[in-house]
């Protein structure tokens, strides 16, 4: 299958690298030729270096009447650029077209990408949002992203010393509370990590990645984490930077948990003044998110969250550790390059959350899955994936047990749900058609766990 | 550095062309020539050797990527190790005496060269013929490109391997996948030589005759079965035949591939083709207004044959000759010396210099001169419609002061070892240009046999660098390349 990708920043690389690995055929266009040098000496790709919105560009990376490409995925810095480069493509025929945009008012306007006969828009503010939101709302998380809807989830909290899992193994622990449907599919601990036997002991500083569901989340936090007498909920949150994403938790908050107090910080009169038009009940503040006077002023030893949300990434991962440094509660920053996602051990942030991340998984799904599955989770700093899929009529797994099923090493069962009933993954459940499973896979292996359970090709 | 890939992938390479001593050994059955016995030890010599190289290598690291140090290290060692194995049926059937003469004999042919150190080449078995020919036309296309052609798994440091192989400033892909890219330029090579060899039968070859003539013209080798070369088949309509094919070898491959895929139109198109013909045709007037003017040769049409023959050979680097250009006059002797440091278009199997990279040299030094004219104008190079950006233009510049750099040092060492004036600096350019014959003692109708062994062994190396565009090379005795 022939994909072009317009644009190879840090969205289209972790694409085009994932999807050139499967054995799609990818051409990737790229302005800059710096940027275009380095993919075509990493990747077994082609690159065209140009704009993509011009047509003679995208005509040399093979979008011409008869056109043999199948997608087109717009991921370009530039709203522009990405629909002008889809609606060309969808007149020379490419069979589907996905965009990028930045702004939110295209995912929020269905009919204005429709018109342009663009298949897929993903705007990942929204989702990035919710996430983050949870994270503030469970104190332990350090990383959360929805499953099946909203339903369930996957979490990662850090064990700490007096806890109620600390010193057991995980099969004492599932002994012990029978009625937590929680499943630990990797554990991370002193820089290396792997899915754990029955037999593993937590010990202090381990990080679990759990799979669980909504209503349970703050009673299993309960076993990893030892609760402080304060911060029970959070109740003080303060911003700084108010980007879109930004503005995307702000909203969420006031819809969700209406009771918090948020300050927001901004360095930008103008965007400051807009804001506290748009948010009557944010306490919007105009001044440095360095400025140590102000954040002490404004109380930042007394907040239970802060949030880095400026531009600037490198910026984002200073402003946590001062506020962690004064006391803040726990501390979230924003960034945009995977690799800084491998500092969280090293920071002393609790937090780093990268947009680019969803995003990316957001368009792989569209790209790589059948329609029929659910949403999919992309772990980039221990690069595993969670999908959710319907197990078909005539999958080879129907009436087999878990236990008998021979899935790739590095891929397991997070989850069944059986008509809205939820099913612990143990060996001796039998799976039946329509299931919907939860598969928790490493490095790339995804393609062949559906291969082995029928639901892909 | 990452020894183990390296060692993998060369160990596989060591394999692939043992494997290739098939076709040779096909001949030797048929004539149930002496020549079987080397061949067989050769080629179990060499799989032993990959054998050996991939065992080292498979030590528990997994597949490692491939990057820029190990694809120049891969590509120089690769072509190192073929002409180490390709040397063994010549010394151990002891057709050559030494290895010396074997090794420069086997660079010479996988390098497309063509300078031979056999003095009398007709009455050595047919075995044997073959393969000095076969060695020509797996370098054309390129031992690496091959490999990437049917070796799959290589993909990510593919790239690297075919940067550091295939000739030209900016190697470009054609494909998303290298594995096709390769695949499809070995198929346009495969067909075209196809061609050729039909046509040479139709005009009176034997099947011999004309895979071997057609190995030597499309790789722009120079190897003939012939001690007398093309010229032993006195047949003008065979000289037109050839004539053509070394045009078309010396073209951009990439251009073979769109007129195939129905876009005849590109060669025209593109600026390197147009200035690749004009340069042919200007070269060819001047030489046949020459020759004409000292009769050389009886008739127009023989003139002009015998003068695009000529040129055409020695600027696509093949290295045919139809007759002895050693007794031509003196300025169209320098001509000759000159053409040497043409080559043919990039991406095309001629070596030299290459049409692009005299093309760009020309384009900014006008430009020079143009600001010298006008000091404060801003111009830039355009090339194919795109302007170029300064790296190209920087990186062929440096190409071409280390091309004469090597040019000089070289033939100063080869003056040294004791040939004249005129033959050391003619077996320097016709060896670093992948030409073959050059002037004087290494003229048209001689040999190198008589060059002591350390002048041999300069020789093969400067073959290498040639054929691999001297960067690729020269990595290998940078100190950062290897380190760990």
């Amino acid at each position: 299958m022939n994909i072009v990708i317009v644009g190879a920043g840090d969205v289209g690389y972790t694409i085009a690298k994932n999807l050139s690995a499967e054995g799609y055929d990818i051409v990737v266009i790229e302005q800059n030729p710096e940027l275009a040098k380095k993919v075509e000496n990493e990747l077994d790709v082609r690159v065209v270096t140009g704009n993509g919105s011009r047509p003679a560009v995208l005509e040399k990376a093979g979008i011409t009447e008869p056109c043999s490409i199948e997608y087109l995925i717009a991921c370009a810095d530039r709203d522009e650029v990405n629909l002008m480069a889809c609606w060309q493509a969808k007149q020379c025929g490419v069979k589907r077209v996905i965009s990028r945009a930045k702004a939110v008012e295209y995912e929020e306007n269905p009919h204005l990408s429709q018109a342009l006969g663009i298949d897929g828009i993903i705007t990942p503010e929204r989702s990035v949002a919710r996430d983050v939101m949870e994270m503030l709302w469970i104190n332990a998380a350090v990383h959360t992203s929805e499953l099946m809807e909203g339903k369930a989830g996957s979490y990662a909290f850090k064990v700490t010393r007096e806890s109620a899992a600390a010193g057991k193994s995980l099969r004492e622990i599932g002994a012990q509370y029978p009625d937590l449907p929680f499943v630990i599919v990797y554990i991370e601990h002193d820089g290396t990590g792997q899915i754990p036997s029955g037999d593993w002991v937590l010990e202090e500083g381990n990080l679990c990645y759990i799979i669980t569901f909504k209503e349970y989340v703050l009673e299993i936090q309960r076993l990893f984490f030892q609760e402080q007498k304060r911060r029970k909920h959070m109740r003080r949150l303060m911003v700084v930077g108010g980007s879109k994403v930004g503005i995307q938790v702000i909203r969420l908050l006031g819809e969700y948990h209406p009771g918090v107090e948020i300050k927001l910080i901004d360095k930008d009169h103008e965007r400051c003044a807009q804001i506290a038009a748009d948010f009557p009940s944010l306490t919007v503040l105009h001044g440095d998110g360095t400025d140590e006077k102000l954040l002490k002023y404004e109380g930042i030893e007394i907040t239970d969250g802060f949030l880095a949300a400026t531009e600037d990434e490198e910026l984002n991962m200073i402003l946590a550790i001062l506020a962690k440094n004064f006391g803040a509660g726990k501390c979230i920053s924003f960034v945009q390059k995977e690799v800084y996602t491998k500092l969280m051990h090293q920071l002393p942030i609790d937090a780093l959350v990268n947009p680019n991340e969803s995003l990316a998984s957001m368009i792989l799904r569209l790209v790589r899955y059948p329609e029929t599955a659910g949403s999919l989770s992309l772990i980039g700093r221990i690069g595993a994936e969670i999908l959710e899929a319907e197990l078909p009529e005539d999958s080879p797994a129907v009436g087999k047990t878990l236990a008998e099923l021979d899935l790739p090493k590095g891929v397991l069962f997070a989850m069944v749900s059986r008509q809205g009933e939820i099913l612990m993954p143990k060996g001796d459940l039998m799976l039946q058609k329509h299931d919907v499973v939860l598969i928790f896979a490493m490095d790339e292996r995804m393609n062949k766990a559906l291969k082995t359970l029928g639901i892909l090709q | 550095m990452k020894y183990t890939v390296v060692l993998r992938v060369l160990g596989l390479l060591a394999i692939i062309i043992s494997l290739t001593m098939i076709f040779p050994i096909i001949w030797s059955m048929i004539d149930g020539t002496d020549d079987l016995i080397p061949f067989l030890q050769s080629m179990t010599l060499g799989i032993g050797l990959g054998a050996v190289l991939i065992l080292i290598g498979e030590k528990r690291e997994e597949y490692a990527e491939m990057n820029v140090r190990e694809a120049f290290a891969v590509v120089s060692l690769a072509w190192i190790i073929a002409s180490v194995i390709g040397a063994l049926p010549y010394f151990l059937g002891e057709y050559l005496p030494t290895y010396a003469d074997s090794f420069f004999e086997a660079m010479s042919g996988f390098s497309t060269t063509g300078a031979t150190v056999f003095t009398e080449i007709e009455g050595n078995p047919r075995g044997i013929l073959f393969w000095r020919s076969l060695t020509h036309w797996i370098g054309g296309m390129g031992i690496i490109v091959l490999s990437l052609a049917i070796l799959p798994f290589i993909g990510v440091g593919g790239m690297q391997l075919f940067k550091a192989e295939v000739p030209g400033p900016t190697p470009e892909k054609l494909t998303p996948r290298i594995q096709k890219t390769a695949l499809m330029l070995w198929g346009v090579y495969v067909l075209i030589s196809f061609a050729e060899v039909i046509v040479l039968l139709v005009f009176g070859m034997d099947l011999f005759d004309s895979l071997t003539h057609t190995f030597g013209t499309m790789a722009t080798g120079g190897f003939s079965p012939r001690n007398e070369s093309i010229a032993s088949f006195a047949s003008p309509a065979i000289e037109w035949v050839i004539i053509f094919f070394m045009l078309l070898a010396g073209t951009n491959f990439v251009l073979h591939l769109l007129a195939m895929k129905g876009k005849p139109s590109a060669y025209w198109k593109d600026e390197e083709f147009r200035f690749y013909i004009k340069f042919t045709g200007i070269t060819v007037l001047l030489v046949t207004a020459v020759l004409t003017a000292h009769s050389h040769y009886q008739g127009f049409e023989t003139t002009l044959r015998t003068s695009l023959f000529q040129v055409v050979s020695i600027m696509t680097t093949t290295g045919y000759t139809t007759t002895d250009f050693n007794l031509w006059p003196q300025a169209l002797r320098f001509l000759m010396l000159l053409l040497m440091f043409a080559g043919g278009c990039a991406g095309s199997t001629g070596g030299s210099m290459k049409q692009v990279r005299l093309l760009l040299l020309i384009k900014r030094v006008r430009a020079e001169i143009s600001r010298l004219l006008h000091p404060q104008q801003i111009r830039r190079v355009r090339f194919n419609g795109s302007v170029l950006n300064l790296d190209v233009i920087t990186s062929v510049a440096a190409f071409y002061i280390l091309y004469m750099g090597f040019f000089v040092l070289f033939s100063f060492i080869m003056i040294s070892l004791g040939l004249d004036f005129e033959s050391g600096i003619a077996s320097v350019a016709a060896t670093i240009g992948n030409i073959g014959p050059g002037l004087g003692d290494v003229g048209a109708v001689e040999n190198y046999r008589f060059i002591a062994a350390p002048g041999k062994w300069l020789l093969s190396f400067s073959m290498l660098l040639g054929r691999l565009e001297l960067f690729s090379v020269i990595m290998l005795f940078v100190k950062g390349t290897w380190r760990q």
